[in-house]
């Protein structure tokens, strides 16, 4: 059933066009540090223009480990959902926790010509923006909501887990920057919404009868009703050596809290056991279920106070070794930002003439399955770089998993 | 500087990339998702027993070997006004001097004014002695046009509220030209003890009071008092509602109308039990410490007159016996089972009232006490019912029938089924029938019958049923009505429990469309 299957190549090569084209106006990358050859971190900026030396790195993605992308399209464009199509992801996922995430937004960096007078230090900044979801679901979940419950009278569903969160925020930071662009930067963070749903604990079973019901919730939900502000650490750290074969990369990205202000919190905890409801009485019944306050009266609701919320920051460990004078390995993980799994990443580079690098990768955990990547960068004649990374374009490798992922980077060297 | 040629290499782009994201999001406008789920839910499960027979009515039912229809209890309490209840009185004293012109010096501590006289109560029939208030009070003003202070003290020593006799003391300062100096205020009364009988100790409905005014000793300021000035002072008893009352009551006429909800007719609509009771009486607790004549004139089931002999003739209770300090109520009994037509016979058809009319007389022999009546508002005469009435009889066309009104519900593009069981919890059959019915003719109505085995049923047939009927989103759209009733025929003498049950349940099985837009 790939009935949008075209169009949506269409498109990825529309998107791609456009990324490659764009080049000039946005550069990018998601994983930039383990993309570019380490010897040139510890090089000068050679970039004599007016400008301070800067790179800019705008990038976005979105990945399930179980749904593949037709149905993925359809649950975000619309359209009718085949049952065949439900029934593929619900197999693939099996009885694990079903995932979909996002990432995306931009990140610009930049640093001072000159060093601190005599120093190796110099004055260093950077301004992102990120906008990130991430949404699981048991496989009972799933089957409720996707197929009902008719299909599995007598079992228990659980529910335990089931979450849907995401937020946006920009951070704006200042610091200082050694050798080897080792920098560590305080931002200022300003962070307008995030929302949050959990169930803690959810049971839900009608018997084979369809005589006996039970459905149990424990729920919390909390929604940000004005802009929270706060404080992040940014930092780098990368191991350089003439005299070791590799280098090592440590990142550090939104380690930091915001203080959110009169924040609507919901909490439901809630049981109800049933043969079916008695047709009027207090608590549930046919009669009090239609009687205007009674959901209202299912949950509580408060904004009292200030929230102190963590930041979804990330941390990023890469290493890098040359096989060879023009072939390197490069082996990443990445963990945080609420992926479900350490985001772990292998691969081969090479480079093409003086001016042209590329490596693949492959992929596995974050959001989604293992799957490929790609990369090219291309060493521009006035001191400039450009980079671009796809992951997994056409669900290549990964059973057309629902999930694609583009990162630009421009930089000035 | 390579920026200019940098401007120049982005603008073609930019209209490149301009036109490319347009390609790309021209096509994400969104459609509605949509996909089917298959559910399958259990939705009313309810039971009728014999509480439902008896409603919201005062009986209850026991359960055992045979269970016992029983009412045990108050079905009504008299309430006496004419002792429970005082009128307002207002009483006005306005003071006067007996002169012209003036002034006149009055000199500090100076009586105008020392009169002990009565407050009477008008408009009370009874000659009240003594009363204890639950609640009331004294609403009072004075008002002074005199160029100088004035006091004035107002005694009640016969009204005392936890053993102090009620006093009001005002000081009032001198006036300006041609106004008023005023004060008023409030005294609660709740829990005060009021002797009635007056200055003198012998006279009844008055409440014995001193007043004075005149000029206060403690000031040291000389009045200057003319002939146009006045002092008027006012105080109003008001709502006051008597706890206890002693007295002569006087011949006073009591109606004496009864009505007492029986069986529910909303559930179970109609039919008969057959009642063999065991005890069946209706009593009169007198506790007022006056003599009284009751005359019962009829009692009737659902509007249908039942004889007994006590009916219409003059039934003389004796007063209670208050001297205890409890009460020992004067008694009056009626046994129902001497009744004619049996008044069983009428409540085996399950009637919703019954009902009783009559009047009652305090005193027919006039003061026979001297003036002794006593009435504590907390105990009021009470009529009692005791009937015990064991389940154990025939049953003929005994019917309970439900209504469901469904206000229709969009449920888009559903196909399945409505699910309902019954499950006899009695030890006869039931015969069934369901109508679902949809007021607006847009489609026909469904109905079903059939026949639910009893509970223990000796041919081992199942006392469960199941029905189905088709449902349809557009059946569910309209507001529509499951008019359900059972009939229920015993083939001679069933003995009952209290423990049966018809079980009623309704589940939905199907498949729906879920849209989100």
């Amino acid at each position: 059933m790939n009935v949008n299957g075209s169009s949506a190549a269409a498109k990825i090569i529309c998107f791609l066009l456009l990324a490659w084209l764009s080049v000039p106006l946005a550069r990018a990358s998601l994983h930039p540090k383990s993309l570019v050859d380490s010897t040139l971190l510890a090089s000068e900026p050679r970039d004599t223009s007016r400008f301070l030396p800067w790179s800019l790195t705008m990038w976005g993605q979105h990945r399930s480990n179980t749904m593949d992308h037709q149905l993925g399209q359809l649950l975000v464009r619309g359209g009718n959902i085949d049952r065949s199509l439900v029934d593929a992801a619900r197999e693939i996922q099996g009885g694990d926790m079903g995932s979909f995430g996002f990432s995306s937004g931009f990140q610009l960096h930049a640093r001072s010509r000159q060093m601190w007078k005599e120093t190796n230090w110099r004055l260093c900044g950077s301004v992102q923006a990120r906008w990130i979801g991430d949404s699981r679901w048991t496989p009972e979940m799933y089957d409720l909501v996707l197929t009902g419950n008719a299909g599995h009278l007598g079992r228990w569903d659980v529910l335990d887990g089931t979450r849907a969160r995401s937020s946006a925020w920009l951070n704006a930071a200042v610091g200082i920057e050694g050798r080897h662009q080792n920098r560590v930067e305080l931002g200022l963070v300003y962070r307008p919404f995030q929302y949050e749903a959990l169930i803690e604990t959810g049971y839900f079973y009608v018997n084979e009868d369809v005589d006996d019901m039970f459905a149990s919730m424990r729920a919390k939900a909390r929604l940000s009703r004005k802009a929270a502000w706060g404080l992040a650490l940014n930092a780098e750290w990368h191991f350089l050596r003439e005299e070791a074969p590799f280098a090592f990369h440590v990142q550090l990205r939104n380690f930091g809290a915001v203080i959110s202000p009169n924040p609507l919190r919901f909490a439901v905890d809630t049981v109800l056991e049933t043969s079916g409801l008695p047709l009027s009485g207090a608590g549930w019944s046919i009669a009090s279920l239609q009687e205007e306050g009674f959901v209202e009266s299912l949950y509580t609701a408060d904004s009292s106070g200030v929230d102190l919320q963590l930041l979804p920051g990330r941390l990023d460990l890469s290493f890098e070794y040359p096989l060879s004078p023009r072939t390197g390995w490069d082996v990443q993980v990445q963990v945080g930002e609420w992926m479900p799994l350490p985001r772990a990443i292998s691969g081969l580079r090479r480079a093409f003439g003086k001016h042209w690098q590329a490596g693949v990768q492959v992929i596995a955990g974050g959001w989604g399955r293992v799957r490929p990547a790609a990369w090219a960068r291309w060493r521009m004649p006035n001191e400039r770089a450009i980079m671009i990374y796809v992951e997994d374009p056409w669900g290549w490798g990964s059973d057309s998993a629902y999930g694609r992922g583009v990162t630009l980077r421009y930089e000035s060297l | 500087m390579n920026f200019r040629e940098e401007i120049g290499f982005s603008l073609p782009l930019a209209a490149v990339v301009m036109l490319s994201a347009l390609l790309c999001f021209s096509g994400c406008t969104r459609k509605p998702t949509t996909w089917e789920v298959d559910v399958a839910l259990p939705l009313v499960d309810d039971l009728l027993d014999w509480t439902d027979v008896i409603g919201d009515s005062l009986a209850t039912i026991e359960t055992g070997s045979v269970a016992v229809i029983r009412f045990d209890g108050v079905i009504s309490e008299l309430d006496i006004e004419a002792l429970t209840k005082l009128p307002d009185t207002l009483v006005a004293q306005e003071l006067t001097p007996d002169f012209s012109g003036g002034p006149f010096e009055v000199p500090p501590g100076a009586v105008l004014l020392d009169t002990e006289e009565d407050i009477a109560f008008q408009g009370i029939d009874q000659q009240f002695s003594f009363i204890v208030l639950e609640s009331g009070r004294i609403e009072y003003s004075v008002e002074s046009s005199t160029d100088a202070y004035v006091e004035m003290r107002y005694n009640f020593p016969s009204v005392t509220i936890a053993g102090e006799a009620v006093e009001l003391y005002v000081v009032l300062p001198p006036s300006t030209s041609g106004g008023f100096q005023t004060e008023s205020g409030v005294i609660d009364l709740s829990g005060a003890s009021i002797d009635l009988t007056g200055v003198s100790g012998n006279d009844i409905n008055r409440i014995a009071s001193e007043l004075t005014i005149g000029t206060p000793a403690f000031i040291e300021d000389t009045a200057q008092v003319y002939g146009s000035d006045s002092i008027l002072v006012s105080v109003h008893f008001k709502d006051l509602l008597v706890q206890q009352v002693a007295g002569y009551f006087g011949q006073e006429t009591l109606d004496f109308d009864v009505e007492q909800k029986v069986f529910d007719p909303d559930v179970f609509t109609n039919g008969f039990l057959e009642i063999n009771p065991t005890r069946a009486s209706l009593s009169f607790q007198n506790t007022l410490a006056a003599d009284m004549r009751l005359d019962f004139e009829a009692l009737q089931v659902d509007g249908i007159n039942v004889g007994h002999p006590q009916l219409g003739a003059p039934q003389f209770i004796s007063r209670a016996d208050w001297s205890s300090g409890e009460v020992e109520p004067g008694e009056w009994f009626m046994d129902l089972l001497e009744s004619g037509p049996s008044i069983f016979e009428l409540l085996g058809y399950l009637p919703e009232w019954v009902t009783m009319q009559g009047a009652g007389l305090l005193n027919p022999l006039g003061d026979v006490s001297g003036g002794q009546d006593f009435f504590d508002a907390r105990y009021p005469p009470q009529l009692q019912l005791d009937l015990e009435w064991p389940l154990r009889g025939a049953i003929e066309q005994f019917t309970v029938e439900q209504t469901f009104a469904f206000d229709g519900t969009d449920l888009p593009q559903f196909e399945g089924d409505l699910v309902l069981r019954l499950t006899n919890g009695f030890p006869v059959d039931w015969e069934f029938n369901a109508e679902w019915l949809h007021p607006n003719e847009a489609f026909s109505s469904e109905f079903i019958q059939g026949i639910v085995p009893s509970f223990g049923d000796d041919s081992g047939a199942s006392n469960a049923m199941e029905w189905r009927v088709p449902v349809s989103d557009l059946r569910l759209k309209n507001p529509s009505e499951l008019v359900f009733s059972a009939r229920m025929d015993s083939e001679g003498e069933v003995v009952f429990t209290g423990n049966e049950r018809l079980r009623l349940q309704v589940a939905i099985e199907g498949t729906h469309q879920v849209i989100v837009e």
